[in-house]
């Protein structure tokens, strides 16, 4: 054996070493929780003459939002395996006012349906529409009962069904009172952002990685 | 011609594989866009960190640049770093409305823990932080070519792009280029060689997810030891690094995020063992700086 040849196996001996030292599986599979975020959005357009009025609903269908974000995923996730999905806050912005000369302040509820159960999900009290408008999304008091029925829509929308709810606005009072001559109208967007856990399968490079 | 075509076709896989292993670009997308400005910076502070020190690992195994001749080396440098347990968690806080605005001490950041953080908030409401991909290390492999010497300077480039297509780990560019210069050919008798240089570098990773640019100078020293049929050569460098990194990503609506870490500068030590037989060489060092990490590295050359 010459020493070109001795030089070469030692060599490989080092390479051993060092495959040896860095572990021999260097791919790990890994099962990653990925958090999705999701809004159902709604458009209102009040038109009222009195203060006390309940708004037509507004159907929104839980799955579609959700599917579509799920499929954007790479590989796409499976519904099947989504581990955990609850509402996690709700918005309203002003997006347009009829300005009468004088700013309205506003009280009622949102209410949300969800099979045959119903409950207040939203409550806004003496909310000025003036401070409103433009003003972006403002956060929603949220009220707990509501927040159930739409937790219980995700737990369905899990388990394979494409629940549906239904949305609508009752109003409680509102200063000035609004008349005939003097309409209470004003459009605006409400928003219920949700999330989704689901497993993400995947391998990963680790020298030291178990 | 053959076995040439297959040897740099081999080499091309062995990145390609090191490089596809890691948690794939438009995965890292998936997980942080449910995150926006300051949490996404904690989510990938780890990364970050470990990106700007393998760049600037393997950069030189000796400090000997012949005065003249041709040289030419052909290298491939593996990089990582190890992560501690600090560097799976971050503070991160609730956003989108949430409430109340809720503080965790214990959310996973891109290296950390795969399960996700759950919060529980006002009436039945909850707040999830998503998990890591649980990294004990990341490594980084780059081929380089060490041409020289012209009055005792050689130059090193660092290049590899990567097309991916249908394999969904987001485009590789790196491209680094460097310069070295002898300075123990300024002093005969030195018992050691000496040589200075300066790195520059930048990595991109996925449709400018990551891009990130390095840059290193410093001073080098080691001393060629015959031992039989090879030449070991212990060496060691001590420079200062440059870092910066910008993250771009859609965030869950689709708008743009975007994340600037700022520039960093750390001090770094590197301590090594090379040994030549012929026209083949094996290198291993051990790199403390801020972010501290270990390197192999391969060579061909004459």
């Amino acid at each position: 054996m010459n020493n070109k040849m001795r030089g070469i196996i030692a060599l490989l001996i080092v390479l051993g070493l060092a495959a040896g030292i860095t572990g021999c599986k260097l791919l790990h599979e890994k099962v990653v929780d990925i958090v999705l975020r999701n809004y159902a959005e709604m458009d209102f357009e009040t038109r009222e003459d009195s203060a006390d009025y309940v708004g037509d609903p507004k159907i929104v269908d839980v799955a579609e939002g959700i599917d579509d974000a799920l499929e954007g995923f790479d590989p796409p996730l499976e519904r099947s395996a989504i581990t955990d999905a609850r509402l996690l806050s709700a918005s309203y912005e002003v997006t347009w006012l009829e300005d009468p000369g004088h700013d309205w302040e506003i009280s009622g509820s949102v209410w949300i349906q969800y099979g045959l159960a119903e409950s207040v999900i939203i409550d806004y009290s003496e909310q000025s529409l003036y401070d409103a408008l433009g003003a972006g999304e403002i956060s929603a008091k949220l009220n707990a009962s509501g927040v159930n029925l739409f937790n219980a829509a995700l737990d369905d929308f899990r388990s394979g069904l494409d629940p549906v709810l239904f949305f609508w606005v009752e109003g409680d009072s509102c200063a000035p009172e609004p008349t005939a001559q003097d309409m209470l109208e004003f459009d605006w967007t409400g928003r219920f952002y949700m999330y989704v856990v689901s497993p993400l399968r995947l391998e990963v490079f680790d020298l030291y990685g178990e | 011609m053959v076995a040439r075509t297959r040897s740099l076709a081999a080499l091309g896989c062995v990145v390609l594989v090191l490089i596809a292993s890691i948690p794939a670009s438009a995965q890292i997308e998936d997980a942080i866009s449910a995150y926006t400005g300051a949490n996404a910076e904690g989510y990938l502070e780890p990364l970050a960190q470990a990106i700007g020190a393998n760049l600037n690992n393997a950069l030189f195994h000796s400090a000997h640049v012949p005065e003249g001749g041709l040289h030419v080396s052909l290298e491939l440098g593996l990089m990582a770093v190890l992560f501690s347990d600090d560097d799976g968690t971050f503070s991160a806080t609730t956003e989108m409305g949430f409430s109340p605005e809720t503080t965790v001490d214990n959310a996973s950041t891109v290296v950390g823990p795969t399960g996700a953080i759950i919060v529980d908030g006002d009436g039945g409401t909850a707040f999830a932080f998503p998990g890591g991909f649980d990294l004990a290390s990341f490594a980084l492999a780059a081929p380089q070519l060490r041409i020289g010497s012209f009055k005792g300077t050689e130059a090193l480039i660092r290049y590899m792009a990567f097309d991916t297509g249908d394999v969904e780990i987001g485009d590789v560019d790196l491209q680094g280029y460097g310069l070295r210069h002898s300075i123990s050919q300024y002093f005969p008798g030195l018992p050691v060689d000496i040589a200075a240089g300066i790195m520059y570098q930048r990595f991109k990773l996925g449709d400018d997810l990551i891009d990130a640019t390095a840059f290193s100078f410093g001073a080098q020293a080691s001393m060629k030891l015959p031992l039989v049929f090879a030449t070991i050569e212990p060496y060691a460098g001590l420079s200062m690094d440059t870092f910066k990194m910008d993250v771009e990503y859609d965030d869950e609506d689709g708008d743009p995020v975007s994340v600037k870490f700022d520039s960093r500068s750390t001090a770094h030590l590197t301590l090594g063992l090379h040994a030549q037989v012929t026209v083949v060489s094996l290198y291993g060092e051990y790199n403390i700086a801020e972010q501290s990490g270990f390197a192999f590295g391969m060579g061909f050359g004459f």
